[in-house]
């Protein structure tokens, strides 16, 4: 390439802050500049000549550059990163007022969970800001070695690791993770580029996705962790579900929900017929909060109804929660730190609490629409997914509307690992987002501009199935 | 007649996305289309027109595709895209009424 053309390449690029666009550029821009050269030469110019006159019709090349530049400067999604700072700094605080009496009763320390919580804080921030700042587009070659890994770690935990409560935990030096914390997130990041991969494949891409599906529910399940799997469960159906109706296979839509929602079913059935007793005794339970059973079980189903009845719509609940001798129950500071807070503080906090989260819920879905890139849209789809049912889950377990499962609130229970790996989800969110103009549109953009799955049309509804 | 640069400024886009909705085009063949159409009066500059191509398609409204000539080069050809259909049809609205407007106040005539 003539050193005039390139000079004028360089100056444009050094403009243009975000490297990867610059090859593409510097080609088109290229293409151009040699169509004008071949103008002015048949004009009868001299190839220098040519060249001087082209390069000046192009224009200023620093003009051109900052103008580029301008169309691929990152963007932060403040809406989101300003939420998930909310969320934490509630946690912080709900965590300081809440947490006290229980934790002075078992660990007779006042602020055992504060103290821990300053301990991982600092380490899930730092968490969040490395995936912010790295390029999410790695972690699509890394799907298989995330999935087979987290396998291995699941094996790995049950036949070594200790068992607390029948939960396995691996130790490293005091830090203890269980595989039912980060094994439904990983899968589903792993998911999102199985998806990707298989877009304009037919049945047979849709069968191979289901078995990578079932492996990885029926490993959790020997965990065992009934509510992992079943989050996992609905990750999947909702990642699979939306990928069928963006018309991310080829072939028509009904089969592959007839399939898919079919082999769901079986699935569903399967393991219901497989629950043991006392699993199949927690479907049950949450059903009638207030009475309790000859057994014992349903406990806590019971304490909760007590709580919530006793609560105020602000202040403290008419009942004594104090230790030893109130109506106490174990996990108000983990598991049932929703109730703890209704009982604390009155029925107001509560929903303004649930208010912030469902904000939190829909800004993270109405993002993930706007994401170009196929990759990166079933990413956050996955991901979003993951957080919201955390905080679905947890809080309808709270008001006894779910089944008694372990489940935490993201960002704001008590719990190292889980708030790690929820900032870690976070950061690989914001940085989908942050790119999002950055990153070409997949090629399926055209499709899904011209095909609408439903319709308005001459006063009908058209819902199209082809 | 020579035109003053301002008076374009607003309505390059939707030029440009007339062209290709009419048919799918390359920058150097934007810019002779748009010289031809209006026998010489709009010479689109080149640092203008890369700018709003680049806008145009991370906004969705264009898409691009390299095609092999057989001249053995390489060139990006744009598409509109529904998304762009759609602006088109609104800055031509905007268009219309805002030169409709400016035309009932100088006393010119008036396109319905």
């Amino acid at each position: 390439m003539n050193s005039m053309i390139t000079d004028f390449l360089e100056s444009v690029c050094a403009r243009i802050k975000y490297k990867k666009i610059h090859e593409e550029i510097t080609a088109e821009l290229n293409e151009h500049i040699v169509e004008l050269v071949g103008v002015y030469k048949e004009q009868g110019l001299g190839e220098d000549e040519a060249i001087q006159m082209a390069l000046e019709q192009m224009g200023d090349p620093n003009d051109i550059g900052i103008k580029l530049h301008n169309q691929y400067k990152p963007k932060t999604e403040w809406s989101l990163l300003g939420l998930v700072a909310l969320l934490v700094t509630l946690g912080g605080v709900i965590m300081a007022v809440c947490t006290q009496n229980e934790a002075k009763a078992i660990f007779d320390n006042l602020n055992f969970y504060i103290a821990r919580y300053l301990g991982y804080l600092p380490v899930g921030i730092i968490i969040l800001s490395i995936f912010y700042f790295s390029d999410y587009m790695k972690l699509k070659q890394l799907s298989m070695p995330i999935y087979i890994g987290t396998i291995l770690a699941i094996i790995i935990t049950i036949l070594f690791g200790r068992r607390l409560n029948g939960t396995p935990w691996l130790t490293f030096g005091g830090v203890g993770v269980a595989p039912k914390s980060y094994a439904a997130a990983l899968f589903l990041i792993a998911f999102a580029g199985f998806i990707e991969k298989y877009k304009g494949q037919g049945v047979f891409a849709i069968v191979k996705l289901v078995m990578l599906c079932i492996v990885s529910m029926v490993m959790l399940l020997m965990v065992p962790s009934l509510a992992m799997t079943f989050v996992l469960g609905v990750g999947y159906a909702v990642m699979l579900t939306v990928a069928i109706v963006r018309h991310n296979f080829k072939g028509k839509i009904y089969q592959y929900f007839a399939m898919l929602y079919g082999v769901g079913f079986a699935i569903l059935t399967f393991v219901v017929v497989t629950l043991k007793p006392h699993q199949s005794k927690r479907f049950t339970l949450f059903l009638n909060a207030g009475a309790l059973d000859k057994s014992g079980d349903g406990f806590v189903n019971m304490m909760i109804g007590k709580w919530l009845s006793a609560s105020q719509l602000i202040g403290k609940a008419n009942i004594d929660m104090s230790y030893p001798n109130g109506y106490v129950f174990p996990g108000t500071s983990t598991n049932f730190l929703f109730v703890n807070i209704i009982a604390n503080f009155g029925w107001v906090a509560g929903i303004a609490l649930v208010i912030i989260i469902a904000s939190f819920i829909l800004r993270m879905f109405l993002v993930t629409r706007k994401i170009r890139n196929d990759y990166g849209f079933y990413l956050s789809l996955s991901l979003s997914t993951v957080i919201s049912l955390q905080f679905i889950i947890s809080i309808l377990v709270n008001l006894n509307l779910f089944p008694m499962v372990e489940m935490n609130m993201p960002f704001i229970s008590p719990g190292a690992t889980n708030f790690v790996l929820n900032m870690m989800l976070a950061g690989i969110l914001l940085s989908i987002w942050r790119t999002n103009n950055l990153i070409k549109a997949s090629k399926g953009a055209i499709a899904d501009t011209q095909f609408k799955f439903i319709t308005y049309e001459d006063g009908k509804i058209i819902i199209n199935l082809r | 007649m020579k035109l003053n640069k301002e008076l374009m400024k607003g309505s390059t886009t939707m030029l440009v996305l007339n062209l290709l909705k009419l048919e799918d085009m390359y920058g150097y063949q934007m810019i002779s289309e748009l010289k031809k159409r209006s026998d010489e009066t709009f010479t689109l500059q080149e640092g203008t027109l890369y700018p709003i191509l680049h806008a145009l398609e991370n906004q969705d409204c264009i898409t691009s595709f390299w095609v092999d000539t057989e001249a053995g080069r390489r060139r990006k050809y744009y598409k509109i895209t529904k998304d762009g259909l759609k602006l088109l049809e609104e800055k031509q609205r905007e268009w219309q009424f805002y030169t409709s407007t400016v035309n009932k106040m100088i006393g010119g005539a008036c396109f319905e």
